[in-house]
Order: C-alpha cells, then sequence, then structure tokens
C-alpha cells in the first residue's frame, strides 16, 4: 500500500452523515488522521485552527455552501493560498460554479457518483506527489 | 390660393326655414376641390341632389350663418361627393354667405388610418413605443401602460431613458444606440427596465429605425415583449435541475462507496457467494446513476441550456481510453480498427459532448457485439465544414421491425434486451438530442439482424461554437 498518506491530516467537510463515515473509514485506513465538519461555517472553523494538510470539501452544506468555504480558504492566509482541496459535490458543473473554480482552484472537481473511492484515494495522493506550486 | 370660394344666397320658405341655396359665384379651386362643374346660376340641391338627405344640417347652417352673420367652422363628410371637407361660412350682407372651404378627404383617411392602426397596436400585447430620432416617446400603445404603469401623458413628451432609468450596463446603450443610429439597423436583444414603482422587468426588444425619403431616421419603433415570467420559470426549472440532481445523486453515492469497501475486502475476506451479490449490488446502482445522469442530460438539452466549450480533441485518446475501460467493463477484448482521417486535427470539438457521444456508440457497440472475434470499426474525418463519425460492429444488429423505433425515448429492441439487460434505453434518445437538436447535426445507421450495425454521425463544423449554457452535460457511462 501506498505511504504517501500516512499521517497526513485531512479535513473533511460533508453534511451527509453515511458519506462522512465511508470517507472517514477508508482514509483513516490509508492512514490519514481525519476531522470531519457537518457544515460549512464549522468546517472554515476547523481549516483555520488545524490547518490540515488536505481537504475534501462538499458543496451543498448547511450554514455556508463548500464554494463559499473555498473562496474563504484561499483568501485567508497563505496557507490557505495553497492547500490542495478536492470539491467533492453531487452537483454538476454550471456557469457560476466554473468561475469560482477557475479563480479558487481546487486540485479536483469530483462527482461523488462518478468515482469510486479508491479512485479518489488515488486523486488526493495525486495532490501529494505533485510539487508545491 | 388653395382654398375653395363659393358666394351664394339662401332660399328661404314662409316659415323662414332655409330650404335651398343659389351659386353665385364660386373660384377657380371650386370645381377642383369639389369636382362640380357649372354651379353658377345653380340650386345646390340641383348640384348635389342628395344633399338633404345626406347631411340634413348643411343648407340650414348656411341659413344660419346667413342670417345671423355669426360664422360656422366644421368639418364634414358629403357622401354623395365621397368626400371630407372644412368649411368656413361667413356672412356679410343678410341673406348671402361666404364659404372658403378645403377639401380634407386624405387627412381624413390617414386619421382613420391611423385610428385603425392604433387599435391594432393597443389590442397586442407587446408594449410599442415610438421615438423621435433622440429618443423622445410620441407614441405608446395601451400595453406600456399595463407593463410599465406609466399612463400615456406621462410619457409622451420625455426621453425613454429617463423613463426606463437605464438598468443596464453603459456598454449596452451605447451599443444599442450605435445599431439603431449610427448604423441604422435594426437592435434585437434582451434588456432589463423599470417600471414606474421601481420594479424591473425582463424584455426581449427589437427597435426598427424608420427613414424618411432621404435616408435620416424619422423614428424609432421599438417593440417589446415581457419575458420577466419565462425567464423566473427557466431560472426556477433550473435550480430544481440542480438540486434533483444533487438528491437524486447522493444515496447511490452512498451505496457505491459502501459496496465498494466490502468488495475490497479491507473490512475482512468475503466468500465468493457474498462477492457475487454484492457484484449485483453493484452493477445495479452503476445502471441508477447512469439512468440519473441521462435523465439530467435530456433535461438540459430539452431546455437548451447545456454549455458548448469548443477545443482541441484527440479524438484517438478519447476512443482509446473509452474502449480501455469498456473492455475491463465487459472484460472482454475487442479488436479495435480506427481509420482517423488527418483533416479530423482541425475539428475542434466540445470534449464533453465528443465523449457522451463516443460512449454511447462505442458501448453499444461493445454491448452488442459477440463475445469471440469482436472487431469494431472507427472512422472519423472532415469534409465540406461537415465532422463524420462511424462506428461499425459484427454484432446482432438490429431487426428490421424495431429499426424505426431505437431512438425513442426508452425503447430497447427484444434482441438488445436479451444480450444485455441492464441498457437504460435512453442512450441514443439522448445522442440524438444532443447531435440534432442541439448541434443541428445528423444521427443515422444501417443494420441487419446477426450481421452488424454501422452508426454514423455529422455534424457542422459551425455548430460546435462557444455557446454559454447554464451546465455541462453529465458523463453517463
Amino acid at each position: 500500500m501506498d505511504q504517501i498518506l500516512s499521517d497526513k491530516k485531512m479535513l473533511i467537510a460533508e453534511d451527509e452523515p453515511a458519506m462522512l463515515s465511508a470517507l472517514t473509514d477508508k482514509f483513516k485506513r490509508e492512514g490519514c488522521v481525519v476531522v470531519g465538519a457537518k457544515d460549512g461555517e464549522a468546517a472554515l472553523d476547523l481549516a483555520n485552527k488545524e490547518k490540515p494538510d488536505i481537504i475534501l470539501l462538499d458543496i451543498i452544506m448547511p450554514k455556508m455552501n463548500g464554494m463559499d468555504v473555498l473562496a474563504a480558504i484561499r483568501a485567508g492566509s497563505s496557507w490557505g493560498k495553497n492547500v490542495p482541496i478536492v470539491i467533492l459535490t453531487n452537483v454538476s458543473p454550471n456557469e457560476k460554479i466554473m468561475g469560482e473554480v477557475v479563480k479558487d482552484e481546487p486540485s479536483y472537481y469530483l462527482i461523488k457518483s462518478d468515482w469510486k473511492l479508491y479512485e479518489i484515494v488515488e486523486k488526493v495522493q495525486n495532490c501529494f506527489r505533485k510539487p508545491a506550486v | 390660393m388653395l382654398d375653395g370660394l363659393a358666394y351664394g344666397q339662401v332660399i328661404y320658405d314662409e316659415r323662414g326655414e332655409a330650404i335651398d341655396y343659389i351659386y353665385l359665384q364660386v373660384n377657380k379651386n371650386f370645381e377642383k376641390l369639389t369636382g362640380l362643374k357649372d354651379v353658377i346660376g345653380k340650386k345646390v340641391t340641383e348640384v348635389v341632389t342628395d344633399i338633404g338627405t345626406s347631411n340634413p344640417d348643411w343648407i340650414p347652417a348656411h341659413g344660419r350663418v346667413a342670417t345671423t352673420g355669426k360664422p360656422e367652422r366644421f368639418e364634414e363628410y358629403i357622401a354623395p361627393l365621397s368626400k371630407w371637407f372644412f368649411i368656413s361660412l361667413y356672412s356679410t350682407q343678410k341673406g348671402f354667405f361666404i364659404s372658403v372651404f378645403q377639401n380634407i378627404t386624405e387627412r381624413k383617411q390617414m386619421e382613420k388610418n391611423m385610428e385603425d392602426f392604433k387599435l391594432a397596436l393597443d389590442n397586442i400585447s407587446d408594449n410599442v413605443i415610438i421615438t423621435d430620432p433622440e429618443g423622445v416617446v410620441v407614441y405608446v400603445n395601451k400595453a406600456v401602460e399595463k407593463a410599465t404603469g406609466y399612463k400615456p401623458d406621462e410619457v409622451i413628451g420625455k426621453k425613454s431613458g429617463a423613463l426606463w432609468k437605464t438598468p443596464m450596463p453603459l456598454a449596452y446603450y451605447q451599443n444599442m444606440w450605435n445599431v439603431i443610429k449610427a448604423q441604422k439597423k435594426v437592435f434585437v436583444g434582451e434588456i432589463q427596465n423599470r417600471r414606474k414603482n421601481g420594479e424591473l422587468y425582463t424584455a426581449i426588444i427589437s427597435i426598427s429605425p424608420v427613414l424618411d425619403a432621404k435616408s435620416d431616421v424619422e423614428f424609432f419603433v421599438s417593440i417589446e415583449r415581457d419575458v420577466t415570467k419565462e425567464r423566473e420559470v427557466e431560472r426556477a426549472k433550473n435550480e430544481f435541475l440542480s438540486l434533483a440532481s444533487h438528491q437524486l445523486r447522493t444515496p447511490p453515492s452512498i451505496i457505491g462507496w459502501y459496496t465498494e469497501m466490502l468488495q475490497s475486502g479491507e473490512l475482512g475476506p468475503i466468500n465468493e457467494k457474498q462477492a457475487d451479490y454484492l457484484k449485483e449490488i453493484y452493477a445495479a446502482n452503476k445502471r441508477m446513476i447512469a439512468i440519473i445522469n441521462s435523465l439530467l442530460n435530456i433535461s438540459r438539452i430539452e431546455m437548451g441550456t447545456f454549455a458548448i466549450s469548443p477545443k482541441e480533441i484527440d479524438l484517438k485518446a478519447i476512443v482509446d481510453e473509452t474502449a480501455k475501460e469498456l473492455s475491463s467493463q465487459f472484460k472482454r477484448t475487442i479488436i479495435m480498427k480506427a481509420d482517423y482521417d488527418p483533416s479530423i486535427k482541425s475539428f475542434k470539438a466540445d470534449p464533453n459532448i465528443i465523449q457522451i457521444v463516443i460512449d454511447n456508440l462505442l458501448s453499444n457497440a461493445f454491448k452488442y457485439s459477440p463475445p469471440e472475434n469482436t472487431t469494431i470499426e472507427i472512422t472519423a474525418r472532415v469534409e465540406n465544414d461537415f465532422f463524420f463519425l462511424s462506428v461499425k460492429d459484427n454484432g446482432i444488429g438490429i431487426p428490421a421491425k424495431d429499426q424505426a423505433r431505437v431512438f425513442e425515448k426508452l425503447f430497447r429492441a427484444d434482441n438488445a434486451i436479451s444480450a444485455n439487460p441492464d441498457g437504460t434505453g435512453l442512450g441514443l434518445y439522448m445522442i440524438k438530442k444532443v447531435i440534432v437538436d442541439g448541434l443541428g447535426g445528423k444521427i443515422w445507421f444501417a443494420s441487419d439482424e446477426n450481421n452488424g450495425t454501422t452508426f454514423s454521425v455529422s455534424l457542422p463544423i459551425s455548430s460546435m461554437n462557444e455557446k454559454t449554457g447554464t451546465t455541462a452535460l453529465s458523463q453517463t457511462l
């Protein structure tokens, strides 16, 4: 098993409990230290407090949606500008979202129902294989 | 002098009522304006025999003026002559009158035409606004008051910009004035204006310059159709689709991930039967996701709201990638023969759309091909501003009796269902909608039962122009 995710701190922002559990379990098995947030405000708080190495971000969430969280993290600090963020959502990209994607540069925009967990793991691993920009 | 002149003497009865008059003098214009010849010395009842019935107040009016000396001016339609006149009657000597008159038939006709025109305009529901070359309103139809809350007298004489309070960006109005005034062309666009109460409304507007004989702008005629409601409905539909897509995809995503984790053995070994059952669950779940994505695509295609972003595409890479995925999905290797004409390098296309078309045509070819000796041939070329693609298999083919229906929503031929029970029946319907309705292209096929099928697609190059839509289409494999 690839050890690249060993001990990496991951924040998962996901309001659907079953999905949060599945992702948490999977990435814990990959060696990550996982913290979860069930709404956008909690996600932003936790991100700024914990400064995780990687963030999995849902879009549709209570209190604050994922695209706003993304923008806030990117604008917040130099850590925020560079932290890899994977958007994991079931909302198809529209014009507005694509505009924000171009501006805030998540590492990936993935439709949950299109990807297997092991493929998402691979994409997260890729985030640590890439040279930091 | 352009007016007609007549000098006459009134004839009274015993009671002093005017019953006739004699023309004593008329000028040269009299005949020109009335069409009556040689009237001097004649009574009006001789010259216009029906005057008493057609215009019962005609003679009495002359009588009044001749008696009282008080002038009268009026418009009158003389039916026997089919003409309108404007008459001024004077008297300087009791019993005698002087009549100065103009033929106003033409003006009257124009006024009637205007009335008919206004009636027609008032009956249409679109807003019609006519302005002078500077944008000052000269006419509004009834619909304008209904739509904007402005009464005609609040609007006529004012500059249209001041009324709608110009909510669009400056560049919009600059462009509009350039088209209608500088280029003297018709401007069509979507615009937002403000009602009297401050509310914004959205309209499709067309402004036409009306030119005079010297080709200078005489008026601008603007016709507006209020589409606020339609835009609302569209926006609501789009939002609903986004919400529905999100809600519909959530449970199958959950099912997929948990099944995957069980299948992988990472929670402990599973026996063969368990693995089989999990496979069934996973496959059914994948089917559901494919159906949801197809339905979403179809909704977007039917609403015309999908986006097109043409880029340079590597068709060979797309086909090879898709074939690889299909090979692993169907667990067989298929011989792919490809013939890509170099001309396709120039074809820029939206990769999303091309992927969906290739996915569908290739997966059909795979699904319905024999388990051994399977060859699929792909050809692609650009010719005469069209992009041509064809996919040929040597599989089960489409029976003649079903060929007319393969593009129908949810239709599946019997032999297809036997070969592949999992199909959605939406693939061909969806790509036909994209290709034909969305891009103005064609899709057709040739097939013989048990002897394979060839599907062909043609796309006009111009169809792959940048089109901003609200959402990209979803993948369905």
